[in-house]
């Protein structure tokens, strides 16, 4: 990372040699172990793109086989048969990147509000929605159902989108960072006429870019796997999402392993790509973020 | 075969509805959240038909559907599937939503609660083109609308009936030299030649028992209570025996088998709902108990292919001829539906092919007579094991809250034979809790 | 504001500013009301209706009842939810404590000049990245008997665990699942809040003497404090509502023994036609995560607003 080290100054040598010996024996040692949790996270996903090329028995087989005894890229192609996936990427991906959008936009206008401007009630009304961010879905699911058949959304993307509009979370963290820019800013736009939307727009957005960012990558990612909300919305086939989708590998008659998890690869990929894409976004915004640290 | 067959018209179901509804046509809009049964335009109906997840079926409906389609211009079939643990939920969503599917193919044991709560229609004998009940029944083997008949109104047309038989691997019978076990008492012994280890690791297993799987479990625990000369519940619901010998003859039996003879190792079962088909489709286990008649489609596909035959489920020595429960899946028709006859005459067309069923779904019997007796059993290897086995069995009783029972009942012998729980303490527990859910 | 308009003197510029500060009064309600008109609806509203539900005894498929407080008093001495709910807290605080001890742990080790930093950030981002429904899959896989997993403690000399098999295990298995999915985040966060500690401090320290324990108890962690009151609270509020891995991965067992609260209330609403008693044990759950979050801030809070 881009923080130095820098060994303080004026030293005495005695010191200096040992807290250089300390330095590199600690250096390997953090080599070590952080190789150490990064094999441990990561062999679960090589373990799964190898078991996806292999036959069904191999996965059965005893002891277990890490390598597959041929490379079966059928289970890819044969995958997509099982449930028409296709249709089920482009669900996920009009849902997710929708409501990225609305929980980027109106939570960057919520956090605006709430952190440049005063007026009553101000705090209290903060509160609350932070409370809504502890919620657990159970509590809600029921309701947001029968509120969304109310609205005749049952089995409409309006009917995925629109629950996960917004979270409380969303609201908290674009407060906490739009509260570190200095609002002198904004003032001074006023001062020279500029009006409020203008100043949000070309101003506030801007300024807030590695939270946004930040927000919108996590929003994402939530949207792209959440199963259970589409599970109770969602009526007909080609509404359905992919964490809907892989549950259709496993049917009361067998459990088709390899593709199923070949079809997890392929699912996890695209948040994988937005992730190591906008990577730096994110250490940058939690680094400027104004959760006090 | 597009299984897409018909997305585009789902489609223009959402599109129209929005525009009707700009436009404010309140009659319509009303007319889009009352029941997807309806009739847009010249006398269009559209019926939802759910089903449950079987792709061998699902793919003979999708052609029948499409040719029923054509023959019935002004008829649209809304064919939703889901996996078969989610079928309930389904169903209560879009009843909550207000849309409840016209068809539904529940599974036997959902039924009681569904028709308590008057949400079934009672099957449409002249839609269906029969005089009376007992034209129908003749149609079918015995026993096979028993399950469906309450106050003397057929309420579902069987779309599924089936008994668990028990289905051996030839090959590994063979290699260790052992017939298949009739009695649970030879199960013992025999399973002990089928077991093969390496180390402490089994590598086989001699028989899958289907663990983690309230539901399956619950019926073979029925099945075994019987043969043990008791009963989990009496015929009509109303009263519970889980703490009575019987019960307990049967659940140390299972145990036994894990803790005891060590036949079997729970461990293997993974965690998916079919884990014990899945051990004996690709060759881990040498026996398995939840097997239909529809089971062999699945296994020509899988590793073990022509190598398993069916046998009787195993009985008690000296004990009643019992074999495994009856359960099926029946096509009902909602009492709400818009359309109630339309819906009957479509259950009626897909019941009427109960030989392409079993041809083409692979040993999928619907109950026609026609199948049993007919031709196309007739080449069904080991046909007459079924056919014996289905007149020997019972359905499970009747019970309302069927779910949450069966949850409860097939957990608490979870936790005895997987965990190793009191089986005295476990049932008190069970009768308890099960006591306040029985019907009134 | 009105005890400031009470404070100006009534000239010109007070008039002024005082319409000034409305203008602005209105123009934050105007930012804030799209975000809080949504959540009145879709929170607010659902809440309300929830509770009322959990006044109903109600099977989804024909209309509510109304019940009184019996959903709740019934709770009280209901064996399943009180295990479940058992089961729930043993879940979270064991999955807790390893996750925060240990993205602690990696965070201070990367907040060394360390080479690859970027790439061991990356790695441990990827099970976050990894859909839940996925992680439970591949995980389920791996908990078998001659997987993977035991063939890792094999290696240590410990012999095959029954893992999902077993009651004791399943829990164990199902919190490292749950660790293992969620630490990269929660480095992250510590990582950043390490990196904007000065290192003057610790330099300073060190010159005096102190050793790097020292100075990680005594200046680094109290500096990290709200970053870690943030990371461990919402950790905590998302394991007491974990659904998706206790139901693909276990669906509750074996028997009742990874049946957690958020998998007993889809049962309980779903399958087993008591959406009102689901609705109550809802609530009590709701309740627990507000109790446990505000301890926690009373406990380490500071100002984190």
């Amino acid at each position: 990372m881009s923080a130095d080290v820098t060994l303080p100054a004026g030293r005495p040598p005695a010191a200096n040699r040992s807290w250089r010996n300390e330095f590199m024996t600690a250096s390997l040692a953090t080599q070590v172990l952080l190789i150490l949790a990064a094999i441990v996270t990561v062999i679960p996903v090589i373990w799964t793109i190898l078991s996806s090329l292999k036959s069904n028995d191999t996965i059965f087989a005893i002891p277990m086989r890490w390598l597959p005894d041929a490379l079966h890229w059928s289970n890819y192609s044969e995958a997509f048969e099982v449930a028409p996936f296709g249709r089920y990427f482009l669900n996920s991906a009009i849902v997710a990147a929708s409501v990225t959008a609305t929980t980027v936009f109106f939570g960057a206008m919520a956090g605006y509000g709430f952190s440049k401007f005063r007026f009553p009630g101000r705090d209290v009304v903060f509160g609350l929605i932070l409370v809504t961010f502890m919620i657990p879905f159970p509590v809600i699911m029921i309701p947001l159902f029968v509120l969304v058949r109310n609205f005749g959304w049952v089995n409409t993307y309006w009917g995925l989108i629109i629950p996960g509009a917004l979270t409380g979370f969303a609201v908290f963290m674009m407060r906490q960072f739009i509260q570190a820019i200095p609002g002198e800013l904004f003032d001074a736009a006023r001062i020279d006429g500029a009006g409020e939307l203008r100043i949000f727009l070309t101003m506030v957005l801007p300024l807030a870019r590695p939270a946004l960012a930040t927000l919108g990558i996590l929003t994402f990612l939530e949207s792209w796997n959440n199963l259970l909300w589409p599970l109770i919305v969602i009526q007909s086939e080609d509404m359905e999402t992919i964490p809907l989708g892989l549950t259709k590998f496993s049917t009361l008659y067998s459990t088709n392993y390899t593709q199923m998890l070949a079809m997890a690869v392929i699912a996890s990929l695209p948040v994988l790509v937005v992730f190591i894409v906008g990577r730096r976004q994110i250490i940058n915004s939690l680094m400027l973020s104004g959760i006090k640290g | 075969m597009n299984p897409r067959g018909v997305t585009s018209q789902q489609g223009n179901r959402i599109n129209r509805r929005r525009l009707l509804q700009a436009a404010g046509a309140t009659g319509l809009a009303l007319g889009a959240g009352s029941g997807l049964s309806r009739s847009t335009a010249a006398q269009q109906t559209t019926l939802t038909f759910l089903r449950h997840e079987h792709p061998p079926a699902n793919n003979l409906e999708k052609e029948l559907i499409q040719q029923y389609e054509q023959a019935n211009p002004n008829i649209k079939i809304n064919y939703v599937i889901v996996p078969d643990v989610d079928l309930f939920t389904k169903f209560q969503a879009m009843t909550v939503a207000g849309t409840p599917p016209d068809i539904v193919n529940f599974e036997s044991s959902s039924i009681p609660a569904v028709r308590q709560r008057d949400l079934l229609a009672p099957v449409d004998l002249s839609a269906v083109g029969v005089a009376d009940l007992a034209e129908l029944e003749g149609r079918y083997v015995a026993n096979a609308l028993s399950g469906y008949v309450f106050d003397d109104q057929l309420f579902a047309l069987p779309s599924e009936l089936s008994d668990y038989v028990m289905w051996v691997n030839t090959q590994m019978l063979e290699t260790a030299g052992v017939e298949a076990p009739r009695t649970w008492e030879e199960m013992s012994e025999t399973g002990q030649k089928l077991v093969i280890r390496s180390g402490d690791q089994v590598t086989q297993e001699a028989i899958a028992l289907p663990l983690g799987f309230p539901g399956v479990q619950f019926l073979v625990l029925d099945a075994m209570v019987r043969q043990a000369g008791g009963q989990l519940f009496s015929d009509d619901g109303r009263e519970a025996y889980l703490t009575s010998d019987p019960v307990l003859k049967a659940v140390a039996t299972l145990t036994g088998f894990v803790q005891t003879d060590k036949i079997t190792d729970p461990a293997l079962n993974g965690t998916t709902a079919g884990g014990d088909r899945d051990l004996f489709q690709n060759g881990v286990a040498a026996m398995m108990l939840t097997g239909g008649s529809w089971y062999r489609g699945t296994l020509l596909e899988s590793k073990v292919g022509e190598n398993a035959i069916p046998v009787p489920f195993p009985r008690y020595e000296g004990g009643p001829d019992v074999a495994g429960d009856l359960y099926g899946y029946g096509l009902t028709v909602g009492a709400k539906s818009a359309n109630p006859a339309e819906a009957w005459k479509f259950a009626a067309m897909l019941a009427s092919h109960g030989t392409d069923y079993f041809q083409k779904a692979e040993g999928l019997f619907i109950g026609d007579a026609e199948t049993a007796e007919g031709g196309a059993a007739g080449e069904y290897p080991n046909w007459s094991t079924f056919k014996d086995e289905l007149g020997k069995g019972q359905y499970p009783p009747r019970l309302y809250q069927f779910n949450e029972i069966g949850d409860i009942v097939g957990r608490t012998a979870d936790a005895i034979i997987r965990s190793g729980d009191d089986p005295k303490a476990a049932l008190e527990a069970a009768q308890s809790q099960v006591t306040p859910l029985l019907n009134t | 504001m009105s005890s400031l308009a009470k404070a100006l003197p009534r000239t010109e510029e007070a008039r002024r500013f005082m319409s000034l500060q409305r203008r602005q009064s209105l123009v934050g309600i105007g930012f804030v009301l799209p975000a809080v008109v949504f959540f009145a609806i879709f929170n607010f509203y659902a809440i309300a209706y929830a509770l009322y539900l959990s006044f109903t005894s109600w099977d989804l498929l024909t209309p509510p009842r109304w019940v009184g407080f019996a959903n709740y008093t019934a709770l009280l001495s209901e064996p399943n939810f009180l295990s479940s709910l058992g089961i729930t807290l043993r879940y979270t605080f064991e999955a807790v404590v390893p996750l925060i001890l240990l993205s602690l742990g990696l965070a201070l080790l990367l907040n060394q000049r360390v080479r690859f930093s970027g790439l061991y950030q990356v790695i441990y981002f990827v099970p976050v990245v990894i859909p839940a429904v996925v992680a439970a899959i591949i995980w389920g896989l791996l908990f078998r008997p001659s997987g993977v997993v035991n063939n890792a403690v094999g290696v240590v000399g410990v012999d095959p665990l029954p893992w999902l098999a077993s009651a004791e295990y399943a829990l164990h298995a199902i919190v490292i699942v749950s660790v293992w999915g969620g630490f990269g985040y929660a480095t992250l966060i510590l990582l950043a809040g390490l990196q904007s500690i000065p290192p003057e401090y610790g330099e300073a320290a060190a010159i005096d003497g102190a050793s790097r324990w020292r100075i990680v108890k005594d200046i680094t962690l109290p500096l990290l404090a709200p970053r870690l009151l943030f990371v461990t609270a919402t950790s905590v509020a998302t394991l007491l509502t974990s659904f998706v891995v206790p139901f693909v991965m276990t669906n509750g067992g074996p028997g009742t023994a990874t049946r957690v609260l958020p998998l007993l209330i889809y049962q309980t609403g779903f399958q087993f036609l008591h959406a009102g008693q689901a609705s109550a044990m809802a609530f009590v759950l709701l309740l627990i995560t507000l109790v446990f979050t505000a301890v926690q801030f009373r406990l380490f809070g500071r100002e984190v607003l």
